[in-house]
């Protein structure tokens, strides 16, 4: 998402409810991957997140109540899924995926937010608009410190982390 | 499209199955699946009116994980299954899917034949130039020097099929390149795709993360076309026989007719056909 | 009646009586459409009738011969044995020894100054010589074929008045010049053949005039399509098929259908499961070769329980064989050729009319049971023309497609008693599925455990073997201990061959099946109550449906088996000779 001169309180809430519902669905999305693949460890963390994203996507509903949010096209945001945005990117994940690297992931997608929220307190025409992005801003970050204090608590992976001693697969 | 039932309240996720995907962690067919929806979701598609078809192959295996009517057909065949739906159903948004063999090695006749009969139906097929479900063999799509594979040791020494030209050169009425390391931009040119009366292509680079990891880097590759969908075929063979494979966005928009025979009787009751035998 | 009459007058109890005659002529000379209007005007004297083409290989020119058979009786088998053979030229006509079977009795016709090729006199028969081509000339416009068609119809007492009024029927389109031309031509042939000294009595008595047509097979198999509910068909071209499909054509966009011309075989088939699956019965028409293509696609439409109609019209196998004639050699790929499990349907005709009725059975079956299924036609049933009676008008109350409005808990693949489960067709809301060729779990989705697997295969199995097939399954005819086993298009000469056994007191049963999977082997045991000694009639080298019968069934005394492959069609004399030679062993 880029940082807009001309965003309204509700296109920013719009655009908000948006990320984190899509983070949300994101986050479920990797935990049953993992599921598949047999990580029960991941699959826990990416449940954890989805349920904190998502009691964070109720906050923004509550302060929507009332408004008329503007339907945005997928296309009008444009956040990279190569990379992890405020959206965490499909290429992100894997099937060996250790602790470690499921909050590094979330961290990388707090941080995200949390800067592209600044930017738009920075460049916010109204008051409205610019208290409601530096709260995000601020919960964003403080999300962001919370995940890494977590992540220090698992150790670094190993340097052949993802080392699968057999091959892949044959399906069809 | 000509017949689009709306129905405004569904969101992207609301076309998903539930069933869980088999495909790998960090896959990009994941992104297409997500795309698909949100394309759907942007055209308000009534799920019951949409059918995607499939072959054989890890994207193949699309249809199951949407709420929509599916079929997963044999390899290669996606397209003529596709066709006889959407020939004797007019009625309904018909898409095909699937990867890069099926569509150009087994499927290869069918595509360019899909391309010339121009069947209003839109065609996705998520090419990462390699077959997954079979460990990682050479595609019609893959360098000649790649030497990953067993079957191919020192890499295939054939040069790569280039399937926007083929379906240009076919007839295909609207040629378009998406990425899966942009969902939200293949949306849009999968939104235009089934828009587009006729035969659309899509070519949705969506990179394999176990055998072609060095694919990672094609986001960083990847980089919209500077330029406008063409109506003209001759600028447009000019512009695909110069792409490099990483341009984005609809290259070709063709203004010829679907092909769709009127299916409406003309005699009221079916003895009328036994006067052609009576002596 | 004289003595070169009736080729089967000696067993007028039995075979029916008929009149063979075969005409003769190199691409150009028009004896395929001769031969037609003999036959419509045989139909339209109230007579019943048969034309077969044969021909050589040219795609143009090259020698053709029309081989009628007329009767007052339905009939559905040449004699081999020809009453009279008439050729407007001999070029390479000794191609057609094997064919044409001529005797003592039978009378030779040429153009006046030919050779008859050595092969051909010395089979015997009276020669007797017009001047075609001088008449021909003789006349604005005229033809050699319209002299012949004259002198065939005044030989075998056939009104002209008949032929006058099929030609200006025929020829409508050609003007009045055409038609005058053409019955010139006729009055000219008769005058001249009137002439020929010792003229046997031909005539045949007309039956009570009822509706008669004029059908092929392959067009009867088409219009059973039709009647079964088909509305979508595709298809890829292929010799001896291909009538069925440019009959469908036109007829199936009459009735609010279409046919796909498709890119090859392996289109044709996967078109079909798109068509069906969304909720239009559907079916294609093709040959060996074609099945072939096919049969990986037939296996996904018994799998996805997706139902599919393929006719077969059968040629000479294998690979690209002898695409003109025909043979029974598809029975095995039919049966046998899809991998894995794949319990499915597979019908044979037994007649040119029961092309009609067959392929309308096959798609009830298919659209019933869910599943695929195949009707094997072959050339010979599938390329002549035959004079019927009118077709029974049967309707069959399909119950395969039950659901057409939301249900709750939809399961596609539900595992029930009955085997058949609820389909929903695209656009019913709530029941969305995805149709699958991987073995799958009841609502569809792929699994590979056993229990499913299991569950699946039973299913599948199950509502083909619980369901009733009734009388339709075979046709049982007479009594006695020694029975004739037999299906298709052999069937014709068997029959004949019963009766002319008949005719001498001798007893024998003949029972054609028409259903050949699933099996039955409660109703042909039945069928079989009493018989010591079982004859297997096919027309294919490897004994194809013997070897069938002695995997699925168990058959009761001595068996015997004759099989005989194509090009050349099985005679009733054939198959009583086997069968006499037999008894006197």
């Amino acid at each position: 998402m880029n940082a807009s001169n001309s965003l309204s309180k509700a296109d920013l809430l719009a655009r908000t409810l948006t990320m984190l519902s899509e983070t949300v669905e994101r986050y479920d999305l990797f935990a049953d991957q993992m599921d598949v693949v047999n990580n029960p460890e991941a699959a826990t963390l990416f449940r954890w997140l989805s349920e904190k994203q998502g009691s964070r996507t109720q906050v923004v509903k509550k302060l929507s109540e009332g408004l008329t949010l503007p339907h945005i096209s997928p296309w009008d945001y444009d956040w990279d899924d190569a990379i992890n945005t405020e959206v965490p990117g499909h290429s992100s994940a894997h099937y060996m995926m250790t602790p470690y690297h499921t909050l590094s992931l979330a961290i990388d997608v707090e941080q995200s937010a949390a800067r592209l929220f600044s930017e738009i307190e920075q460049t916010a025409q109204t008051d409205e608009t610019k208290k409601l992005a530096h709260g995000f801003a601020r919960e964003a970050s403080e999300f962001r410190d919370y995940l890494e204090h977590k992540r220090s608590e698992h150790p670094l992976p190993e340097k052949d982390w993802d080392e699968d001693y057999d091959p892949p697969q044959l399906l069809e | 499209m000509d017949t689009v039932t709306q129905c405004p309240s569904l969101k992207p996720k609301d076309y998903k199955s539930g069933t869980k995907p088999v495909w790998c962690p960090g896959c990009g067919d994941y992104s297409v699946l997500l795309a698909i929806t949100k394309a759907m979701a942007e055209m308000s598609l009534s799920p019951e009116n949409v059918a995607l078809v499939s072959g054989i192959g890890c994207s193949s295996r699309l249809p199951a994980y949407l709420n929509v009517y599916g079929f997963h057909a044999v390899h290669g065949r996606a397209l003529p299954v596709a066709t006889g739906l959407k020939v004797s159903r007019p009625d309904l948004t018909v898409l095909a899917a699937g990867g890069d063999g099926d569509g150009f090695s087994i499927g290869g006749n069918h595509f360019m034949h899909a391309c010339r009969r121009n069947v209003d139906m839109t065609y996705i097929v998520m090419d990462n130039q390699v077959y997954g479900m079979t460990k990682g063999q050479a595609s019609p799509t893959t360098d000649p020097d790649w030497d990953k594979s067993k079957l191919t040791p020192g890499g295939t020494k054939i040069n790569p099929y280039y399937p926007l030209v083929i379906a240009l050169a076919s007839g295909a009425n609207f040629i378009a390149r998406a990425s899966s390391t942009d969902p939200n931009g293949a949306a849009k040119v999968l939104v235009d795709a089934m828009r587009h009366p006729g035969f659309s292509f899509v070519h949705m680079l969506s990179p394999c993360v176990t055998f072609r990891p060095e694919q990672k880097d094609w986001k960083k590759m990847v980089r919209s076309a500077p330029v406008e969908p063409t109506t003209d075929p001759a600028i447009a063979a000019k512009r695909l026989m110069t792409d490099d494979n990483f341009f984005l966005g609809t290259l070709y928009k063709g203004d010829r007719p679907a092909y769709q025979p009127e299916l409406k009787a003309t005699v009221d009751n079916i003895s009328e056909l036994d006067k052609g035998f009576i002596l | 009646m004289n003595d070169i009459a009736f080729s089967s007058s000696s067993n007028s109890k039995g075979a029916p009586q008929s009149l063979s005659i075969a005409l003769l002529g190199s691409g150009g000379s028009g004896v395929m459409t001769a031969g037609g209007q003999l036959l419509d005007a045989a139909g339209q004297a109230g007579w019943y009738g048969m034309m077969t083409r044969s021909s050589g290989p040219q795609i143009r020119g090259g020698e053709a011969a029309a081989l009628l058979r007329l009767s007052p009786q339905p009939v559905e088998t040449h004699k081999g044995r020809f009453d009279i053979l008439l050729a407007i030229d001999w070029l390479n006509a000794d191609r057609f020894v094997g064919e044409i079977i001529l005797d003592q009795k039978s009378i030779v016709i040429g153009d006046s100054g030919g050779t008859v090729p050595e092969a051909i006199s010395k089979m015997g028969g009276r020669y007797v010589e017009l001047p075609l081509t001088q008449l021909a000339k003789s006349i604005n416009g005229g033809r050699p074929n319209m002299v012949a068609l004259g002198a065939l119809a005044q030989l075998i007492g056939l009104p002209l008045r008949a032929l006058e009024t099929v030609l200006s029927k025929s020829l409508a389109k050609k003007g009045q010049d055409a038609i005058d031309a053409s019955i010139a031509g006729i009055n000219a042939g008769a005058e001249q053949a009137s002439a020929i000294p010792d003229i046997p009595d031909f005539a045949v008595t007309p039956t009570e005039n009822q509706e008669r047509w004029s059908i092929t097979g392959n067009e009867a198999a088409g219009l059973g399509a039709i009647r079964g509910g088909i509305r979508f068909v595709a298809a890829y071209p292929i010799t001896p098929g291909t009538e069925i499909l440019e009959w469908l054509a036109p007829n199936l966009k009459k009735v609010g259908g279409v046919l796909v011309q498709a890119e090859d075989e392996l289109a044709s088939i996967n078109q079909l499961i798109g068509g069906s699956f969304g909720g239009t019965p559907s079916l294609t028409a093709t040959s060996g070769p074609g099945l072939a293509l096919m049969t990986e696609s037939i296996g996904l439409a018994v799998a996805s329980e997706t139902p599919v109609v393929v006719v077969d019209v059968m040629r000479g196998g294998p690979s690209t064989g002898i695409p003109t004639k025909s043979e029974q050699s598809d029975l095995n790929i039919a049966l046998y050729g899809l991998h894995g499990d794949a319990p499915h349907i597979v019908v044979a005709p037994m007649s040119i009319g029961d092309c009609l009725f067959t392929t309308q059975w096959a798609t009830h079956l298919a659209e019933t049971l869910q599943t695929a299924a195949i009707v094997l036609s072959d050339q010979s049933l599938g390329q002549t023309r035959a004079l019927i009676d009118k077709p029974a008008d049967i309707a069959f109350v399909s119950g395969g497609r039950t659901l057409t409005s939301k249900s709750e808990n939809f399961q596609r693949y539900v595992v029930n008693d009955c085997g058949v489960s609820p389909m929903s067709i695209p656009g019913t809301p709530g029941c969305q599925y995805t149709a699958d060729g991987l073995e799958h779990t009841p609502t569809g989705t792929p699994s590979s455990r056993a229990e499913d697997h299991i569950q699946q295969l039973n299913k599948r199995k199950r509502k083909l073997d619980q369901f009733d097939y009734g009388d339709h399954w075979a046709k049982i005819l007479g009594e006695g201990e020694t029975a004739v086993l037999t299906w298709g298009s052999s069937t014709g000469p068997v029959r004949e061959a019963i009766a002319m056994l008949e005719a001498e007191g001798k007893h024998v049963r003949l029972i054609s099946m028409r259903l050949l999977l699933p099996i039955q082997p409660e109703r042909l045991a039945a069928a079989l109550q009493g018989v010591e000694k079982i004859l297997v009639v096919e027309q294919c080298h490897g004994a194809q449906f013997y070897h069938y019968l002695r995997a699925h069934y168990d058959l009761p005394g001595t068996l015997r088996s004759m099989a005989v492959p194509g090009p050349l069609m099985i005679r009733p004399d054939d198959v009583y000779s086997e069968l006499t030679a037999w008894e006197n062993a």
